[in-house]
């Protein structure tokens, strides 16, 4: 851990710098850390004092451990983490819960860092990393000195890349807002220190939506950072304009493989250049999926193996872009094929456009028909005719076929608890 | 649902797709630029109106040439629906 000072504001607790956190945690739980080494933990975090805390006394004790906030942790899940060996420990009232199936530590690995995917594609699974794979900045020196919006849940890969920049940087301080107003604490942050954040695309477009520019272009912003879901180019356009000197770049990472492409040149997708080396390089094409190596994998993956994302990419010019998960990508219209992330990425090129979302429609003779769902900025809101306008606009990027057939309009972003949509 | 208010669907469904609405009812499908996709979405936005899922006979509608065997197919399926 770096020796500097760290930084650290938590909105809901003023008073908690870095210093009263440390103590804190060690007044708490100092007596029974030495319980703990020797066995699998996981903490339940009641708040983000909680998991920073679990953080600290995880580095402390050299522990084998997770954490999750305590409301992620249902009998399902408590089951599974028992059965892979963890104990649970609650964080609000200091004792271990109990479960139907007790862990039992028969393989207890110092150091190593359990995380839960989010589980949108079923039932939360454990992906496994240790400190090492996780501070994916460790090789670089003097990063310039930030300060943190912290938009993550607790203990999710991207919630660990802020803490690693946290712990193993000098010069980065952490804003940790509540976690119920989650943009109400961005605006205010940014009068109070902020200049960087990393984030999704649907969380950016939520600030969008709900906070006048004006007041966003008075954050002196020099670091932004999206990932966690398809970045397209008009979220970029966007957050380049409102912060024209902010260094802008976008990420491309799972729990699994790690972080594995920093594009930062303002463009959407990655360089088609980057798939050119072939087995000497880290990125590769097969079946219109993209297969990755990185050393920042998770433990399960060794570095040097190959693995596949799942995740559907396309070649358009010198470009590789990203067209959404294999299985659920692609719409089949009467035998034609329709891509949503294609058509979502062609919607929000539409200046009157901050959020879309397309799915399939079962449909008779046919198959499916695409249908859509779109947020409209707030000088769209009033759009007369926006279904036809849009149609018209989309006619003119994608096959005929791929135009929505039926249209909401949300007068909100609808974000998952990762931040997703 | 009524003869008019089918092929009033008919034409939103082709006035959404920039092509023209028709009132000629013996127009041919292909010159009234009205497609399978049209078809599947006119049947979609008749289900959502009347709450309840059409069953098509493949056979009839092989025999669909005009605007108007449009209109006579989607009259039928209603109708067949509610016996």
């Amino acid at each position: 851990m770096s020796t500097e000072a760290k930084t650290l504001h938590f909105v809901a607790r003023p008073d908690f710098g870095f210093e009263a956190l440390q103590a804190d945690a060690t007044a708490r739980f100092g007596r029974i850390l030495p319980e703990w080494r020797g066995t699998r933990v996981f903490f339940a975090c009641g708040d983000g004092v909680d998991a920073l805390q679990a953080v600290l006394l995880a580095r402390l004790g050299d522990l084998d451990m997770g954490l999750a906030p305590a409301r992620r942790l249902t009998s399902d899940v408590r089951d599974s983490l028992a059965s892979a060996g963890f104990r649970i420990f609650d964080m609000a009232s200091g004792e271990m819960l109990e479960s139907a199936q007790q862990g039992t530590s028969l393989d207890v690995v110092p150091g190593r860092v359990s995380m839960l995917t989010s589980g949108t594609t079923g039932a939360p699974k454990l992906i496994e990393h240790d400190w090492g794979t996780l501070n994916t900045l460790g090789g670089e020196r003097g990063y310039p000195r930030r300060t943190w919006f912290v938009p993550y849940q607790p203990g999710t890969y991207a919630w660990y890349q802020m803490i690693c920049l946290w712990l193993f940087q000098d010069g980065q301080a952490l804003f940790v807002p509540d976690e119920h107003d989650l943009v109400g604490g961005f605006v205010s942050s940014l009068a109070r220190g902020v200049d960087a954040v990393s984030a999704t695309p649907t969380f950016m477009r939520y600030v969008l939506l709900t906070t006048e520019e004006q007041e966003l272009r008075r954050a002196k912003m020099q670091t932004l950072t999206l990932g966690g879901e398809i970045v397209d180019q008009a979220i970029l356009d966007r957050l380049s304009h409102l912060w024209p000197g902010s260094t802008l770049r976008h990420i491309y990472a799972s729990t699994e493989v790690g972080a594995a492409i920093v594009v930062q040149d303002g463009r959407e997708g990655f360089p088609a250049a980057l798939l050119e080396r072939g087995d000497a390089g880290r990125l590769q094409l097969k079946d219109g999926r993209l297969l990755v190596r990185s050393k920042f994998a998770s433990r399960s993956v060794s570095g040097s193996e190959w693995v596949e994302t799942g995740d559907l990419v396309e070649v358009v010019g010198d470009r590789v872009l990203f067209r959404g998960r294999a299985g659920s990508a692609m719409i089949n219209v009467g035998g034609m094929k329709a891509f949503p992330a294609e058509i979502e990425a062609a919607l929000l090129g539409h200046p009157e456009v901050l959020w879309a979302r397309v799915r399939a429609r079962r449909a008779p003779l046919v198959g499916s028909l695409p249908t859509a769902q779109v947020v409209l900025t707030p000088s769209g809101a009033g759009l007369s005719d926006a279904e036809r306008q849009l149609s018209d606009f989309l006619r003119a990027r994608v096959p005929d076929h791929a135009v929505p057939r039926f249209w909401e309009f949300l007068d909100v972003v609808p974000a998952t608890p990762s931040l997703k949509s | 649902m009524s003869r008019i208010e089918i092929l009033a669907l008919i034409n939103k469904v082709l006035a959404a797709n920039g092509r023209s609405e028709t009132r000629d009812e013996d127009v041919a499908i292909r010159d009234a630029g009205f497609r399978s996709l049209d078809f599947s979405e006119v049947a979609l936005r008749i289900e959502d109106k009347l709450d309840r899922e059409l069953h098509f006979e493949a056979g009839s509608m092989r025999r669909i040439a005009t605007i108007k065997d449009v209109i006579d197919f989607f009259e039928n399926a209603i109708s067949a629906d509610v016996d």
